[in-house]
Parts: structure tokens; sequence; C-alpha cells
């Protein structure tokens, strides 16, 4: 008896001595929500700071007082913890369209929007959103579709000139273009429609434009090339060293991450089915066509789901995590092992409410970022960021 | 769930109450004579008590650090606050009630099964320009969990004589959790017609045993024990103060349903008020000393 009251006694007092507190900011999963029924958010991406978070957002405003067609730029900052600190809307008049990625060199953090002329800005912006400062880019290269950090810290801009031609731009960080390329995106006035739309209509009409570089030399843009949305490869001459055509844009590639072994992870759509490859060569000097990727079509996923690839390493391997969204609304994380291919790991986010997807990061300590929207009360979209540390990264890759 | 528990604890306390009755029966029949006056007082000063305790509890939820998954952009926190109910929802407690009895003063330690309920609502609201623009939604929830529980407390007896022994009591209490689950009742409000038109938005229960964790806390009451025969019936009344939180932090933003709409636990202790009923007799007449021949 007295050994069992022992006993219970230890019991109690190791209970009382058991560390309930972990870091808050270890994991989370926060929903940003405004009293505004008429504001819908729409986040783009989210960059971790020194401080906190930065989330870019565009905002669709449909109050009585606004009739844009194009929705407007919203810089969130977030604590350590996720928690809100403060936001700034940029004036609607002047300022829309925001594209992500942000783009990080030192401490600071930069983005690309279009201002009521179509001509590409660049925003630069501290930990702090009061730091925000806006450069105009020049060259008139105007209908900024998507940005991306070359290797000797320039800004690689996919642009469209408003007519026919895509634009591929190096842009210095004070604004200056150093090195355009143009390719016609056909002269068929549908092709051009179908680019103002993915302004006007993103979230009905928006296309998977991206671009980057593989090498000194090599660039890629996922764009609008000879009337057909198309992975094309450039040295930045006149014409693209290789093309992998998609369909129209009825098909074609949805997101791209290059490997260092010089295949691809790469995510594609070709009508209503999707597809994946975790490790696909994809020759950069020929033409080819995505449709060939298409082995198995993913019917887990909806119909052009937006989707996003990012690299990453846990005890020296090296993965590739895929996120799109499924057709009953949550967003799926697929972990690839690159060097087999095969699938590790699938995490689903999101239940009953449902959840779209913006971007993801992996941040300086291998914890994965995730950034979406959700339907508050199945209505209202609203940004959602959810911080999966580097334990439970572990824990989902077997 | 609970009307099975009422059911199961009331098949249990009769097939106590008859098998203790049959050995009271026999043991009154064939060790009481046979003892000593002295042996006898010893006999009861000095025992142990060995029986089956079954009961009802009320909880009072107290919460502490509030936590929401909804983060407002421009509207105060505390508008995301959920309102909790106290003693709204009946629990079941059935176990052992062991304990050491000497000269007033017992030892008890009552492991048992313990499910405890309580209700909490939280309300979001959104505004336009116009009326018609608001809408509201109301999440009702109706959180259920069970606990392995092992109470270990003194009790002292206010009568040392007679029949009906009035006591006082106190402890300590370590929780283990076993399964916990949330029921969230969804209702929308939309006044877009102009008139406020209300809408079953759903029912989702979620196991949310994950969020879970084992808990301790204190205790004090009040009983009363009752001898007929050789059995004594404890009739006991307690106050559970709650000393560390059911919410397990490591888990409060992990993936789930109710993560996904908004819902996160508070860190929340548990406080509530437990009426039980004992049967139990005394171990010492299958000791040698008074075994019967």
């Amino acid at each position: 008896m007295k050994n069992l009251v022992y006993a219970l006694f230890l019991l109690i007092i190791l209970a009382a001595c058991k560390d309930d507190e972990i870091d808050p900011k270890t994991s989370f999963t926060k929903i940003y929500d405004s009293f505004r029924s008429d504001q819908s958010y729409y986040p783009i991406d989210i960059v971790a700071t020194e401080t906190g978070f930065l989330v870019l957002t565009s905002q669709s405003l449909k109050n009585t007082d606004d009739d844009r067609n194009y929705s407007g730029v919203q810089l969130i900052e977030l604590d350590e913890e996720g928690n809100y600190v403060a936001e700034t809307t940029l004036n609607a008049e002047q300022y829309d369209s925001p594209i992500g990625d942000f783009m990080t060199i030192d401490d600071m953090y930069y983005f690309v929007m279009m201002d009521n002329n179509k001509r590409a800005q660049l925003a630069s912006v501290g930990s702090s959103i009061e730091s925000l400062v806006i450069t105009p880019l020049s060259n008139g290269l105007t209908w900024p579709l998507a940005a991306s950090l070359s290797t000797n810290d320039n800004i690689i801009l996919l642009s469209f000139d408003g007519t026919d031609q895509t634009i591929i731009s190096l842009v210095n960080l004070d604004g200056t273009a150093t090195t355009n390329a143009a390719y016609s995106i056909g002269t068929n006035n549908d092709i051009a429609a179908v680019i103002f739309d993915h302004f006007t209509d993103p979230e009905r009409y928006g296309l998977p434009f991206f671009c980057g570089q593989l090498s000194e030399t090599t660039y890629y843009f996922n764009g609008i090339y000879d009337h057909t949305l198309s992975l094309v490869f450039t040295n930045l001459g006149q014409n693209p060293t290789g093309v992998c055509q998609g369909q129209g844009t009825d098909g074609g590639l949805t997101a791209l991450l290059p490997l260092p072994s010089g295949g691809y992870s790469l995510f594609g759509y070709q009508f209503n089915d999707n597809f994946i490859q975790p490790n696909q060569a994809i020759a950069n000097d020929v033409v080819t066509s995505s449709i060939n990727f298409m082995n198995v079509p993913f019917s887990e996923y909806k119909s052009r789901t937006p989707a996003n690839i990012v690299s990453y390493e846990r005890n020296g391997t090296m993965y590739s995590v895929i996120a799109a969204e499924t057709q009953s609304r949550q967003i799926a994380l697929n972990v690839f092992d690159i060097a087999t291919s095969e699938s590790v790991g699938v995490l689903k986010i999101g239940n009953i409410n449902p959840y779209t997807l913006s971007s993801i990061k992996v941040d300086e300590d291998n914890n994965l970022l995730v950034l979406g929207t959700t339907l508050v009360s199945g209505r209202f979209p609203r940004v959602f960021f959810k911080k999966i540390s580097e334990k439970e990264m572990s824990d989902l890759i077997q | 769930m609970i009307r099975n528990a009422f059911l199961f604890a009331s098949k249990a306390a009769l097939i106590a109450v008859l098998l203790l009755s049959s050995q009271s029966v026999l043991a009154q029949r064939n060790m009481k004579p046979r003892l000593p006056g002295s042996e006898y007082q010893n006999f009861l000063k000095t025992q142990w008590w060995l029986g089956l305790k079954f009961g009802a509890n009320f909880t009072q939820p107290n919460p502490k650090d509030r936590y929401s998954s909804v983060t407002p952009i421009n509207y105060d926190t505390e508008l995301l606050e959920k309102t909790y109910e106290n003693f709204s929802q009946p629990g079941v407690l059935i176990g052992l009630d062991l304990s050491f009895y000497h000269k007033g003063v017992s030892v008890a330690i009552t492991p048992v099964f313990k499910q405890i309920g309580y209700h909490y609502k939280s309300n979001l609201e959104w505004t336009g320009d116009l009326d018609t623009e608001t809408f509201e939604t109301e999440y009702s929830i109706k959180q259920t969990a069970s606990f392995i529980e092992l109470p270990i407390s003194l009790r002292y007896e206010i009568i040392k004589q007679g029949k009906l022994r009035p006591y006082i009591m106190a402890g300590f209490q370590y929780s283990f959790a076993l399964y916990a689950n949330k029921k969230t009742d969804i209702k929308h409000t939309d006044y877009i017609t102009g008139t406020p038109q209300t809408y079953d938005g759903g029912s989702v229960t979620v196991d949310v045993k994950e969020e879970f964790q084992n808990y301790y806390g204190a205790l004090a009451g009040l009983g009363f024990g009752w001898d007929v025969g050789n059995i004594r019936t404890v009739l006991e009344v307690s106050y559970a103060y709650g000393l560390s939180s059911i919410t397990d932090t490591d888990k409060r933003y992990s993936e789930n349903d109710l993560v996904s709409l908004g819902e996160s636990n508070d860190e929340t202790n548990i406080n509530g008020i437990n009426a039980s009923l004992s049967v139990i007799f005394p171990l010492r007449y299958i000791d040698n000393t008074f075994s019967s021949r």
C-alpha cells in the first residue's frame, strides 16, 4: 500500500514538473479574417523575414466606390508566431495586379506589380511594411506576368507588351532593364485575349506563368509563345533555344522545379487532367510537347489547379514537395523522393471549408510554409497560413 | 454515450451490491460472534475497505489563455472568444474505492473511468456598407472527453462512532486522457434578402484525442459513510479543481477538421463537481485472523 501511495505521489510530482510549454513559433495554422463581407483576399506569396513573415496578397474590393478591373495590392506583416502585426493596402487607383514570388536579396524582399498605365513596378520592402519603396521599371515593360531572381541577384521578369510579344528581361534593382528578349505570342487576337483575361479574372482565367534561370546563360519561362502556353528555354537571343509546347491554353505545365541532376520535377495539365513527374528530363534545345509527360492522370486534383513545387532536404536525401488543389477542395502536399521518383508522404490541408493554394516555401530552419485561401463560413475568401515544422515533415516522410 | 454509461453503471452497481451483500451475509454469520470485544474494536479501528464506486459529474471548464486559429485583421480579438457554459452536461464515473482506515482517518485511492462534457459557443459576424451585407455564423460545440482518473485523498471522520459517519476529504488526482471528441453544430444567418434567414450549416463530429492530454488537479469535499450490516455505503460530493490544462499545446494547431474552420482549443483547466456512491466492504474479513472456519 505504501509503495502504491509513493508511486502515486511520484506520478503527481512528475506531472507537475512536465514541461507543457512548447515554442508557439514551431508550427501553427492561422486564418486572417476581415470583418468586411465585401472583401476577398487572394494571397500570392509569403516570405520569412528577420522578425516574422510578409504576405503579399491581391485583394478584391467590390464595394460601391470601387469599380476597378484589376485586383488591388496588399501587404500583411506577421510576427514569428504568425500573429497579425500590420497591413498596408496600396492606393487602388495607382497600383494593382501584384505578382510573386517574393525575391530575397540580403534583408530586402522584392515583388513586382503594375501601375494604372500597365507599367511594371518594382516594390522593395524590409521586415516592416513601412519600409516599402516602389521603383518604376525602365524600357517600358508592361503587363508583368512573373518574376524570379537570377543567380547574380538581378530580377528575371516575364511580361507582355500589350500587343503580341512575351518579353523576358533582366532587371537591376534600380529598375533598369539591362537585357530584353521578345518572343511572339502569335498573331491571333484570341491569344492576346487570354493574357488580358488572366489579369481581369485571375480566379477563372489565370494562367501558370513562371520564369527562372538554369545556368549562367540559359533561362526559361512558362508563358504564351506561338499561340501556345509553352515552357520556353532561351539564352535571351532572338529565338528560343528550345520549347516544350502545351496545347493552346488547354494543356501545358503548371509548375516546374529544376533539379540539381539536370531533370525537373513538374506538374502539368492536359484539358481537365493533371499529371506529375517527380524527375523528368526535358531537352532544352529542341521542340517537345508537354503531353508526352502525362503517363498517368492524377484524378485526385481538380481541373486546372494551381500547383507549386519546392525542394526539401532531410537527412541528406532530396525530395520534391508538390502542392496542388484536390477535387474535394483541399490542398494536397505530395512528397517525392527525387532519386527514386517514389511518393513518400501525402498531407491534406483543409476539411470542411474549401482551401485553395497560393504558395509553398521552405524557410531557413527547414520548416514548410503553406499559403493559400480558405472560405471562412464557406463564403469569405481569407488568407490562411500554415507552418509545418521540420519534425512534422519528418513524420510525414516515410 | 452518457445513457449507455449510466446503464452500465447501474448494472455494475446492482451486481456489486448483490455480490457484497452475499459476502457480508456469510461474514456476519461466520465471523462476528467469534470476535472478542477488544479484537472487534481493533477490527473497526484499523481496516482496509474495498468496493465499487459510481456516480455523476458536472464540469466547469476554466479557460485560461484564449486561442483561435482565426486572426482578426481589423477587429477586436476578444470578439472571437468562446463562451463557456458551466455544469451544462452530466458525465459519469465508475470504478473502485480502496481505502485504508485508521482511527477516523482514511487514505483512499479511487481509480475511476470518468466521462466529462461541456458546451461552448463562438460567433463570427461580417458586415458591409449595407445591412444586407451582414452575415453571421454561430458555432455551438459539445465537447466530451473520458479519462482514467486516479484520485488519492485523505478522509477525516467528523463523527467516529455510530452507523452514520460524516467526513471531510481532500486530495489530488491525476487523469489519463482516453479519448475526446467534439461535436460542432454550425448555424448561419444571412441578411442578404433584407430579412435575416437562419439556416443549418451542418454538424461536424471530430475525434480530438490528439488535442487533449493528461492533467492533474486537487479535490476537496465531504461525504458520509453509512454502515448497513458489514457493508459500508459511502456517499461523497467533491469539487475538483484542475491544476493543469487538458489541452495539448503541441497539438493546438495540428491538422484536423476544426482548425480549418478556425476552431482551436483554449488553454483550459477542468473543474467540476463529482457526486458518487461507493459500496465497500472490509478486506480483513479475508485476513487469517478473521477467516471463517
